[in-house]
């Protein structure tokens, strides 16, 4: 088989009820492009009939493959698993839920090729419940607008099509899958955002339920750190060393003062001591984390040369890889 | 290289006991099961003098080699270069002393069937005394409340698995005695059988308190790498949000005082302790950042995953290995 021009990367979770429908509905979707892409089924671990229903599927359609896990890993594992097993340039992920709408790929993967590396599916009529879904998907997005300083709508959407070189290059682990248009806006990608349709759930539960609400904060909080990586650690951890360093910068005031009142001198000074060695510890911290960047094998300006432009050049020049593109990101929603 | 059905690894590097004799029992027990073995010894220098034996065993015509390390690196290293240099299908550790009869050992591989990856021996009944025996109740009391997985007897050093299990997971340390929880993380199916535990093995054993101390220890690594490999922001942050949390309502408690009751605050060595503890929850949260960034820069080279196999596919090598 020739080398496809599309992957579809669905991770599949006691999905018996849906795999058959799922598997008709691509191939119908994507019609435009019969004979040019494949389809990835990941099977995360199900405890049901999902992985013979899909082999047996894949026995029939050579473009179908069905990557089985040892044992159940989470969503973002098993894209991980099916973005490093595609072969195509362009890859696409998707819930297998049947909630996305693969009739969407085509216009997704056209405006991919607009020049984008990202495009990311909004599901602006979300068929969800509102208080336990809606609501803290809404909160969610907002903050991780904030922190990572890529306003997404809907982080949450799994329906994406990316550029694969750039995603093979990410690292993306735990429940990573919300922060990729941030994580690759590191490696200067441009993201854009497209309306998708979503469809309330046909079989089977929801698997993804409200209890995720602190694991979301640690890793907003997580997601920072590393984002900082980029530039300069230490001033990630310096900025967080700043409120214990001027509180006791303050206290040294009130001491300096008050130096012959007895105990509460003595208790002020202790705390100033106690807060500035916090703020030596977090700056010691950086320089420990700028190190172990320093050492890792991941080494994010190899992605800056894959999202660089280059405009009137020879298309083999060599790029300067020193790009620093930070987290600025150009940003662009499509309407309607 | 040719390859065969079962190879033995048999680290001698903590205990020696009827080396030659037991060796030669496990030899006629595979013998007898008519597949094709090997044996591997991997011996620590302080165990020099049991070389001359073994080479001896080997000579009378037990399939076999030594390897013989340059210093102590202990047994789950051992296990680990031996399942690289190992050429059998299966592995199967051996202790170089007598923990069951050691006839029973072709029962791992009888067991060791399709949907099993690995077989582990509970040694049951057994037969040592009362204070051996409350000893280990207890460690894997501690241990089976935070694992996923429950297990009897990890004291056992006899295990059958199936090669692929030791390129996924990695040995160091003391970590040779939880392969089998490593290996549940990695998606494997373990077993554990009971075998009668053997009259040699009854010894009281009394440790130093050192050791006590290091098993405790063992525990918690575990439990680390098995419930927070990928997470370790939850596992510190965990701590420190409480801590964090204690402290800023102890500091709210004195600072209400303060204002409203006038009770001054600068005097108080409370006023310590919560700032304390303040500093306590930001720094277990910021190791735990570390933690994060540690995993975030070796993601792409430690697969989140372990893959089956692939339908009309072949898996992919690793980044970099």
């Amino acid at each position: 088989m020739t080398k496809p021009e599309l992957s579809v990367v669905v991770p599949l979770y006691n999905e018996e009820d849906n795999v058959r429908l799922m598997f008709e509905r691509i191939v119908d979707a994507l019609e435009p492009f019969k004979g040019r892409f494949e389809i990835l089924f990941v099977n995360d671990g199900s405890r049901d009939k999902t992985f013979e229903i899909a082999s047996g599927i894949a026995a029939e359609n050579p473009f179908l493959k069905v990557v089985d896990f040892r044992r159940n890993y989470g969503q973002t594992p098993a894209m991980a698993a099916g973005i490093d097993n595609a072969t195509a340039e362009i890859i696409v992920t998707m819930d297998g839920d049947l909630q996305n709408d693969p009739s969407d790929i085509p216009d997704m993967v056209a405006k991919l090729r607009e020049g984008y590396d990202i495009v990311v599916g909004w599901r602006h009529n979300r068929q969800d419940k509102l208080i336990t879904r809606k609501i803290p998907s809404r909160i969610a997005n907002k903050m991780i607008g904030k922190v990572t300083g890529v306003p997404i709508k809907d982080n949450g959407c799994s329906l994406k099509v990316y550029r694969a070189d750039v995603m093979k290059k990410m690292p993306f682990y735990n429940e990573m899958h919300r922060f990729i248009p941030a994580l690759l806006s590191l490696g200067g990608a441009k993201v854009a955002e497209v309306k998708v349709k979503h469809h309330a759930r046909q079989f089977g539960e929801s698997k993804y339920g409200l209890s995720r609400v602190y694991k979301v904060l640690f890793d907003l909080l997580m997601i920072k750190t590393v984002l900082s990586l980029i530039s300069h650690p230490v001033r990630w951890f310096v900025r967080i060393a700043l409120l214990p360093l001027l509180f006791s910068l303050g206290l040294f005031f009130v001491v300096a003062g008050d130096i012959s009142s007895g105990d509460s001198a003595v208790i002020s000074a202790t705390i100033l001591i106690i807060l500035m060695n916090l703020a030596l510890f977090l700056v010691s911290l950086g320089f420990i984390c700028e190190l172990i960047y320093n050492k890792s094998p991941l080494d994010l300006s190899k992605i800056a040369p894959l999202t660089a432009r280059v405009d009137a050049f020879e298309q083999n020049i060599v790029l300067d890889s020193a790009d620093d593109t930070g987290t600025e990101t150009p940003h662009e929603s499509q309407k309607g | 290289m040719s390859s065969i059905d079962v190879t033995a690894i048999v680290p001698i590097t903590e205990r020696v006991e009827h080396v030659d004799q037991l060796i030669l029992s496990y030899h006629h027990a595979l013998a007898a099961t008519g597949k094709s073995y090997e044996f591997l010894f991997l011996i620590s220098p302080a165990w020099d003098r049991f070389k001359p034996s073994l080479q001896a065993i080997i000579d009378e015509g037990v399939p076999g080699k030594i390897v013989t390390f340059s210093r102590h690196f202990g047994e789950a290293t051992a296990i680990q270069v031996g399942g690289e240099m190992a050429n059998g299908e299966i592995i199967m550790t051996l202790t170089p002393y007598e923990q069951i009869a050691p006839e029973a050992i072709t029962q791992l591989l009888d067991n060791l069937t399709d949907g099993t990856d690995m077989v582990i021996v509970n040694r049951s009944p057994r037969v040592d005394g009362a204070f051996n025996q409350a000893q280990a109740r207890w460690f894997h009391r501690i241990l089976n409340l935070f694992a996923e997985v429950k297990f009897n007897d990890m004291g056992c050093g006899i295990k059958a698995f199936k090669r692929d299990l030791l390129t996924e997971i990695r040995l160091y340390g003391d970590l040779h005695r939880f392969i089998p929880q490593l290996a549940h993380q990695q998606g494997f199916k373990v077993k554990e059988i009971d075998i009668a535990q053997s009259p040699r093995d009854a010894h009281r054993r009394v440790y130093s308190a050192n050791t006590y101390l290091g098993r405790l220890f063992d525990l918690l690594t575990i439990i680390f790498l098995t419930k927070f490999n990928q997470k370790p922001l939850r596992f510190f942050g965990a701590g420190g949000a409480i801590a964090l949390g204690i402290s800023l309502l102890g500091l709210l408690y004195i600072f209400i005082e303060r204002v409203f009751f006038d009770v001054g605050a600068a005097d108080r060595p409370l006023l310590v302790l919560f700032s304390l503890l303040l500093v306590l929850g930001v720094q277990l949260g910021a190791i735990g950042l570390v933690g994060e960034t540690i995993i975030f820069t070796h993601a792409k080279n430690s697969r989140p995953y372990t893959i089956r196999k692939i339908v009309n596919g072949e898996e992919t090598p690793k980044d970099g290995a």
